[in-house]
């Protein structure tokens, strides 16, 4: 049957109340669901009943008895009226009182009247099954009871009925009557309860809904179903939208939607993942902890990267089993741990420098500080300095950051100097090719950190002073001082070269009050130069029929025009060979130049030298910076410097400072 | 008496997880192979309660192992823990869709063998 014959039928059944349930909206729907059957009960009742009286009607004419068979055609009449009736817009009610009264008056006729041998009496069985079923439990009691207290006032009140029904066939024919009635009853009950509960269920199920639809609509997590293909499913969540930066997902794979942001192993990890999950073969915990997409990037086309972590459970529904998938945009999140991490790691450092400190003599500090400052001060004015080569500039910035360094080692401020080591790698990187822009930003950038770090420090200095006692109070003389700190730091380096060395100064009460910086970088050069050139290992020394301790000796005189120091240790001396065969090396010297010692000499002061070739001279020496700035600040206090070597046995230096400088 | 096969390249490692194994005072007899060829040679000579198995191995590595056990139906109910480094945490997913029951992330520990062993329902005495 073609499914517009369907409807018609359909339609002329339920009186054409299934047209108005389907125009109907949601709500009304239920109402028009309760009359299609009532209709429909009501129009099979009357047709069967018309076609069952058009029957005996014409039956009963043939058989000569015109007026009943009229009547009963009359009856089946009014039925199909009745059909037509229901067909309109009146109100179900009247229609059907309208058709149900005249049923229950000829139902009292045809029991008057007994038909053949008294059978038409079952008529009334039919009316409480038609009566409680089209009008409802109220209308049809009502009428059903009417019904039977008509048929028993027929029997009982002599000369109503036209055949006289036998006691036993009375107390039969109402007791089923009676039996019917009750039935039917409580069938339509039961069926008004059913509904009712239906009803409930229902509308339960409807909140329910509602509330879902509002948490999925209004949540910020994506949520959506993936079927065993990994199809994504057609209900999910608005934020799905946001947080995949895309929309349109249902039909998609989500496999697909994965593949830009992931490699190919990876999604093979994924769908490995999401088919052990639906051959549920490990635990939900299991499964949890190896989740391949707990966080990972997402890379859409054209939007910014965000960081997800999807999570997946399971769910059975009535059209088979899916997975699913809720996914949260956590890039916030993981910014702000990996932050904190920094942050934590900072405090770290901070905390090992401020173990450095605590370790240092206080009262080297300030010179540090000072030192320090003054030192990025000049950086500074290098790289602003517009009138200096790029190359020029570079030279002197990584003489004042190895000077730097230097004071930092001796301190044992190791992490500093690593800081300032990295920037003089930096800048030995750069040295050896052309030098760009770029560079120089780097390095002022750099110089920027470095300073900053440096800030940190005077901060920490000043907190440790301030439980200490106070910086300022210096109650040694800065003879001392000055001693201490070079003693220090050529035991220092000597200890980490695996060398001995004995520090003795004299007299140098005169520099010492000077208290002129450049002075002290001058002996912490020249210190650190003669511990890893001159001084030898102790074994060698003893071989040479030395001392196993080198030693170094400081002393200062007054000349006629201002002082004159003598910087001298009783190590190898110059070694010639060595310098002569690198000065060739850098192009310093011709090959065929004479062994001229003094141009060899020379040599060891030209920036960048250094007889060691690579970087094993680490944090102390060996990258060519000490004697060079050895030099260039000599000429800046308008000094004079001299060498000397004594083959196997020492170096002396000598350095002339006019008075006008020193005091 | 259980048997427990430790399947592991490196001595060293087959010996701290015997010994980490032994704190869970099961009472247990140790078998070790230190590859997958002779590992699965173990399993033909005795019938093993559980197998604890490094991924990285030379010779049959810890992936064919589990296949050719798993589609050997006389191991096919053996309980297989896979012992990985964090380094290869990717490879978890792929052991136990091939049919491992269970891993473990080094540094191996009391505390994660108890869990795991008493997942498979391998009480202790």
């Amino acid at each position: 049957m073609s499914a517009a014959v369907k409807r018609k039928a359909f339609s002329l059944l339920t009186g054409g109340r299934i047209d108005l349930f389907m125009r109907a909206g949601e709500s009304r729907r239920e109402n028009y669901i309760e009359e299609a059957v009532r209709y429909s009960i009501f129009n099979v009742t009357l047709f069967l009943i018309a076609v069952w009286l058009t029957g005996f009607g014409i039956s009963v004419i043939l058989l000569g008895e015109m007026q009943r068979g009229l009547l009963d055609i009359i009856a089946a009449f009014i039925c199909l009226a009745t059909i037509i009736l229901l067909r309109t817009r009146l109100p179900f009610m009247a229609t059907a009182l309208i058709a149900v009264i005249p049923l229950e008056l000829l139902c009292v006729y045809l029991f008057m009247y007994g038909g053949n041998r008294g059978f038409a009496a079952l008529w009334i069985y039919a009316f409480p099954i038609a009566s409680a079923f089209i009008l409802g439990m109220k209308a049809g009691i009502l009428l059903s009871l009417i019904l039977f207290f008509a048929c028993a006032a027929v029997i009982m009140i002599p000369g109503l009925a036209y055949y006289i029904y036998p006691l036993p066939i009375v107390f039969r024919l109402l007791g089923v009557y009676v039996l019917i009635f009750i039935l039917t009853i409580v069938y339509e009950y039961l069926r008004l309860i059913k509904d009712r509960w239906i009803k409930r269920l229902t509308d339960d199920l409807q909140e329910e809904r509602d509330e879902i639809a509002a948490m999925k609509d209004n949540l910020n997590v994506g949520l959506f179903l993936i079927s065993r293909e990994f199809i994504i499913q057609p209900q999910y969540s608005r934020a799905l939208e946001d947080v995949f930066s895309d929309s349109g997902f249902s039909g998609r794979s989500f496999l697909n939607l994965l593949s830009s942001s992931l490699q190919a192993k990876e999604i093979d990890t994924v769908k490995d993942y999401l088919e052990m999950m639906f051959a549920r073969s490990h635990s939900q915990k299991l499964m949890e902890e190896i989740n391949p997409l707990h966080e990972f990037k997402y890379l859409p086309a054209g939007k910014p990267e965000k960081t997800l972590r999807c999570r997946f459970a399971l769910v059975d529904r009535g059209s088979g089993v899916f997975i699913l998938v809720t996914v949260q945009d956590i890039t916030v999140e993981t910014e702000l741990r990996l932050q904190f991490a920094e942050e934590q790691n900072k405090r770290q450092e901070e905390m090992n420098a401020l173990f450095e400190i605590i370790r240092v003599d206080p009262v080297l500090f300030p010179d540090f500080i000072e030192d320090t400052e003054e030192g990025f001060q000049q950086i500074n004015d290098i790289l602003k300095d517009k009138a200096l080569s790029a190359r020029d500039a570079i030279v002197k910035i990584y003489q004042l950051a190895h000077a730097i360094k230097s004071d930092a080692v001796i301190l044992g401020l190791d992490s500093f100097a690593g800081k300032v080591h990295a920037l003089e790698t930096m800048i030995k990187t750069i040295r050896e090719k052309e030098v760009l822009f770029s560079d120089m930003l780097l390095i002022t950038i750099e110089v920027q950190n470095l300073m900053k770090e440096k800030d940190s420090f005077s901060a920490i200095v000043d907190r440790i002073a301030s439980f200490r006692g106070g910086l300022a109070e210096r109650n040694r003389l800065n003879e001392s001082i000055l001693a201490d700190t070079l003693a220090k730091a050529s035991g220092k380096m000597a200890a980490e070269l695996g060398k001995e060395v004995r520090f003795a100064a004299a007299d140098i009460g005169l520099i010492a009050e000077s208290n002129n910086r450049l002075i002290k970088d001058i002996l912490t050069q020249l210190v650190r130069n003669a511990v890893y050139h001159g001084i030898e290992a102790p074994e060698d020394r003893i071989a040479a029929g030395k001392d196993a301790a080198g030693l170094i000796q400081l002393s200062v005189k007054r000349t006629g025009t201002g002082i004159s120091i003598l910087f001298e240790d009783d190590g190898r001396g110059i070694d010639f060979t060595g310098i002569a065969a690198r000065a060739q090396q850098m192009g310093l010297i011709q090959d065929n130049m004479p062994e001229d010692k003094r141009v060899l000499t020379n040599a060891i002061f030209y920036p960048g030298f250094s007889t060691s070739t690579n970087d094993e001279g680490g944090l102390y020496a060996g990258r060519g910076v000490g004697l060079s700035l050895v030099k260039s600040l000599v000429l800046e206090l308008s000094g004079q410097l001299r060498v000397k070597s004594k083959n196997g046995r020492g170096t002396i230096f000598r350095i002339d400072i006019p008075s006008a400088i020193v005091s | 008496m259980k048997n427990v096969l430790i399947v592991d390249d490196s001595k060293i490692m087959r010996n701290i997880v015997k010994n980490t194994f032994s704190l869970l005072n099961i009472s247990c007899r140790y078998y070790e192979a230190d590859d997958g060829e002779n590992a699965f040679n173990e399993l033909e000579g005795a019938s093993f309660d559980l197998v604890l198995l490094d991924w990285n191995m030379p010779r049959l590595l810890g992936i064919d192992f589990l296949k050719r056990v798993r589609d050997d139906e006389r191991f096919s109910n053996i309980p297989i823990i896979m012992v990985t480094s964090e380094a290869a945490r990717a490879n978890v997913i792929e052991a136990l869709k091939n049919g491992a029951n269970d891993y473990i992330i080094k540094p191996v520990n009391e505390q994660k063998f108890r869990e795991k062993v008493s997942n498979l329902g391998f009480a202790s005495e």
